[in-house]
């Protein structure tokens, strides 16, 4: 089923639909928070928040893409959540004193047999580069990594037209290609 | 003094092919953040049924409302018309009743009663006297012979 379709047969009262569409989109939407927060517990929160409003507003939904919808729900509610918090958080710094860093959650995560150290470290140096962007070029360079959303759906997503999407992620992609080169 | 900005169009192709490279790493990265707890799943979880169960109560309580509506307004017409029905019947029954207790006037069924006074003036109209007189008009008066 399609996620229009799932989502049609949740607002028509089947509980289940959405736990399929929340299933769908769980890993991409909660690394994406972890990327736009860099800590556990206000990913968590915020995925809450994202989904109740979801199930409060199903009935509404009549975009194109569910997926540029749901991201589109999720920018406004970090948006809603930096503007009570502090006007700016650094991302690479804690914000809650008992949170890890998010760098040090990946490294102390993939310390495990199944992850190499070498692996574990270019990892690292991957998300530290990631965690370094300024907002606006990390949240699109996410969408499209994390979450998949094609450009067009970004643009919609974000309210910005398409080529400011395309020149958000190429000024990303160019900072991140000069990190990596200088920590070689 | 004027400008002219000039705007980059920027090659998805080309950002495409570049991210062919790096996207693998990032997600691998971001794969080891893991996912939301059971307990979040399980507030979104219960958050859902309750909206649904909610939303069925609504769907279900909207034509009943509906029809209760329907029901109260007809119910209301109904009444209306057997109200107006009454109040014309007790009018009919005022009017015949005063008509009984009123022997000094004329009954005339569109519901207009003559005054004594027009009646006693008729009354001696038919028998040729006025009330002025109190004397018959159509003849001379009559000598007195004592």
């Amino acid at each position: 089923m399609s996620d229009a379709e799932l989502l049609s047969a949740f607002a028509k009262g089947d509980a289940k639909a959405l736990d399929f569409l929340v299933a769908r989109y769980r890993q991409a939407l909660f690394s994406w928070l972890m990327g736009m927060t860099g800590n556990r517990a206000d990913a968590e929160d915020l995925f809450q928040d994202i989904w109740f409003r979801v199930i409060r507003h199903a009935e509404r939904f009549n975009d194109v893409s569910f997926k540029a919808w749901l991201w589109k729900i999720a920018r406004n509610i970090l948006i809603d959540f930096r503007r009570k918090r502090k006007p700016d958080i650094s991302l690479d710094a804690v914000a809650d004193k008992e949170d890890q860093p998010l760098v040090d959650q990946l490294v102390a995560s993939g310390t495990g047999p199944a992850m190499a150290v070498e692996n574990a470290d270019v990892a690292k140096r991957v998300m530290q580069a990631v965690m370094t962007l300024p907002d606006v070029q990390r949240e699109v360079f996410l969408m499209r990594t994390q979450a998949n959303l094609s450009f067009s759906e970004i643009a919609v997503a974000l309210g910005i037209p398409l080529n400011t999407a395309l020149g958000r992620m190429h000024d990303a992609m160019a900072k991140l290609r000069k990190l990596l080169a200088e920590e070689r | 003094m004027k400008t002219t900005r000039t705007s980059t169009v920027f090659s998805q192709d080309e950002l495409e092919k570049d991210l062919e490279k790096l996207a693998p790493c990032v997600r691998q990265a971001f794969a080891q953040v893991g996912e939301p707890s059971a307990q979040t799943l399980s507030a979104i979880h219960n958050e859902a049924v309750a909206y649904s169960a909610q939303r069925s109560r609504r769907r279900h309580f909207i034509p009943l409302f509906r029809a209760l509506a329907a029901a109260a307004v007809l119910a209301l017409i109904l009444g209306g018309a057997v109200q107006v029905h009454l109040t014309r019947l007790e009018g009919a029954n005022i009017r015949q009743v005063g008509h009984l207790l009123n022997l000094g006037s004329s009954y005339v069924p569109n519901g207009h009663a003559e005054e004594s006074a027009g009646l006693a003036s008729r009354l001696l109209s038919l028998q040729g006297l006025d009330e002025e007189t109190l004397s018959l008009t159509s003849e001379e008066p009559e000598v007195l012979w004592l």
